[in-house]
């Protein structure tokens, strides 16, 4: 297996290492993992967990209740144990399906100070650029069909495309502009739903930030459609606001539509502009070539660049699911603008003020919600459910090798 | 005055006006026959210039007909001739092209002159080139102003049209005309050539090596 981008090792980013108390199954609902059963007081910020009994971890330690509260602490929840029963504190009301966060997954640290965890695959070895997994034989839901899978992290598209062609590699990473080609040489794609939003977002402090009818009509200028056809290949979503739909259930009432004439009106003789976007990834350094063609019919002049100090930069941020409130926050935390997002209260009414407030401050402009695109080599086999979850979490413990094919 | 004086100064005179107006007559002639044999090897250096850049120009049209013969390029123009074209696979086929065909610029045009891929400028997808609909049957090459993303420059462009399903498909290809250009054109021992383009932050002058690889004098300036 292959993939562009390096993960550290957190056990947020290896789901299929480290498990929560519960999962979220395609459809969404909430499915019991290391926890069997749950239940909580009426304002929701008291929840119980009876965990599966004899579970252990990848070293074959024994997980206990205690382990568990340990982990989930590390969160800043107060987590404590009640007989069989893992006890957390919250602190505030929270849905069950944020104990599905694969940042709250549990872990211990083994004797010789590694992670462990309890998912269907053990962490065998860690490079910087490379990992192995190997399968867990005693896993509670019947040991993965793959006995190892190695993971090589950094590659290029081309060098993960060349692979899969030679059939150096079974599952690959691919940008929008790479599928008709891994279609081509016979690879089934698997896509995530939209779990990654691309935006511009405005260096505070520069003279640029601080104009807000700049900021507005920087956002009214950009043809959102025409890059989401073209250079994104449909691969996606035009983002008005933050959330994608299927994770707020308001998106559409965002608008995403460009007004050139508008934006034209707002600005009259606008500074010019610097726009950095990620030297590394070349589909964003087009886009933003996009952005700047769109923007100098509305009068605004950007520059674009490759990385360093700018006025504005193309950034793409990971959205984390489960629950659209903490999703939103730490989007807004990432993009940082927490200063500007107020919620008022619980409720998706209240949520969807305060996206709002914050998107038309302009100092983040939304542009596309991105799925994960994977391309599996035919060899590769899998029950009915693809190896990758709506969320773009790897299913990896489904998948099994056709040896018979080259 | 002595009849003797009289005559030696009348001598005097009729050599020193004598050797004068042959000095002159000779400065004349010879001044005239240098300026003629200049203007011939001048004419001699410009026809040989102008057959280079000739030569160029048929080799710029040959190679942007050869992308138009291509299966591929004629696969897309009958895609493009349907109602509601998808522009969107080609998007990075001009950029393709160009590295195949060594070329600097490559566009790939749909019959109303809406840019399908560019390869000097590859976010201008969509946005519409009226030029390209001036003439219905290009033939040489021309030279055009061209504009990329940072700058305007001064380009040798030949254009081909691809007919399929009653539409066309153009394909624009060429080269700028900068250092590397003038570069590679074969000149004669001596002469160089510049181009001087004039934009509204000034004037700016492009100049290629001699043969001999030091600068050469003003001489077969190309405007």
């Amino acid at each position: 297996m292959e993939v562009r981008a390096a993960r550290a090792l957190e056990v947020g980013e290896w789901p299929m290492v480290f498990e929560t108390l519960v999962r979220l199954d395609e459809s969404g609902r909430v499915q019991p993992a290391l926890a069997i059963s749950w239940r909580h007081d009426a304002s929701g910020q008291r929840w119980q967990f009876r965990l599966r009994p004899n579970m252990k971890f990848h070293d074959g330690s024994p997980l206990a209740g205690e382990a568990v509260a340990a982990a989930l602490g590390a969160n800043g929840w107060t987590c404590g144990t009640a007989g069989p029963e893992v006890v957390v504190q919250t602190g505030a009301p929270v849905a069950v399906a944020e104990f599905a966060d694969a940042r709250r997954a549990v872990f211990v640290r083994g004797s010789d100070g590694s992670l462990q965890g309890t998912g269907p695959f053990r962490l065998a070895q860690w490079e910087s650029r490379r990992a192995t997994l190997a399968a867990n034989e005693d896993y509670w839901a019947g040991r993965p069909f793959l006995d190892a899978v190695a993971i090589e992290m950094g590659r290029t598209a081309q060098q993960q495309l060349l692979n899969l062609e030679l059939g150096k590699a079974d599952l690959i990473e691919l940008g929008p502009n790479d599928v008709r080609r891994a279609v081509q040489s016979g690879a089934r794609i698997w896509t995530s739903a939209p779990v990654t939003l691309m935006a511009l977002r405005f260096e505070r402090g520069r003279p640029a930030a601080e104009d807000a009818k700049l900021r507005e009509a920087l956002a009214l200028s950009i043809d959102r459609a025409a890059i989401l056809n073209v250079l994104l290949q449909r691969r996606g979503e035009a983002a008005g606001g933050l959330l994608p739909q299927w994770l707020s259930g308001y998106a559409m009432l965002f608008s995403a539509a460009r007004d050139a004439a508008r934006a034209r009106q707002l600005v009259t003789g606008a500074p010019l502009l610097s726009l950095a976007s990620d030297p590394a990834d070349a589909l964003a350094r087009t886009i933003a070539d996009r952005i700047a063609v769109n923007t100098r019919e509305a009068g605004i002049r950007l520059l674009t660049q490759a990385g360093g100090n700018a006025d504005l930069y193309l950034v793409r941020a990971r959205i984390a699911p489960p629950v659209a409130g903490p999703a939103l926050a730490r989007l807004a935390a990432s993009l940082e603008v927490s200063d500007l997002f107020h919620v008022s209260g619980p409720g998706l009414e209240s949520l969807y003020a305060g996206e709002r407030a914050l998107v038309e401050e302009f100092r983040v402009i939304p542009l596309f919600h991105l799925p994960e695109i994977y391309g599996a080599s035919p060899r590769l086999k899998t029950w009915a459910t693809p190896g990758l979850a709506r969320t773009g979490e790897w299913r990896l413990d489904d998948l099994w090798l056709d040896s018979e094919l080259p | 005055m002595t009849f003797r004086t009289r005559m030696l100064v009348s001598f005097a005179l009729a050599v020193v006006v004598t050797a004068a107006l042959v000095t002159w007559v000779v400065s004349v002639m010879t001044r005239r026959t240098f300026e003629q044999a200049d203007d011939r090897r001048t004419a001699t250096l410009v026809a040989q210039f102008r057959r280079e850049f000739e030569r160029r120009q048929e080799d710029l049209v040959r190679r942007v007909e050869a992308i138009a013969a291509m299966q591929s390029t004629l696969d897309m123009a009958v895609e493009l001739s349907r109602p509601e074209p998808d522009y969107a696979p080609y998007v990075n086929e001009a950029g393709a092209l160009a590295a195949a065909h060594a070329l600097d610029l490559v566009e790939l045009l749909a019959q109303d002159g809406t840019i399908v891929s560019s390869a000097q400028w590859p976010a201008r997808f969509g946005y519409k080139a009226e030029w390209v609909k001036e003439q219905a049957d290009w033939k040489d090459a021309f030279l055009k102003s061209e504009e990329l993303p940072n700058e305007t420059v001064l380009a040798m462009v030949a254009v081909r049209a691809v007919s399929a399903g009653g539409s066309n498909l153009y394909v624009a290809g060429g080269y700028r005309l900068d250092r590397g250009f003038l570069g590679s054109l074969v000149l004669p021992a001596g002469c160089a050539c510049c181009c001087i383009t004039i934009s509204s932050r000034g004037l700016a002058r492009r100049r290629s090596r001699t043969p001999r690889g030091r600068r050469a004098g003003p001489r077969g300036w190309l405007r």
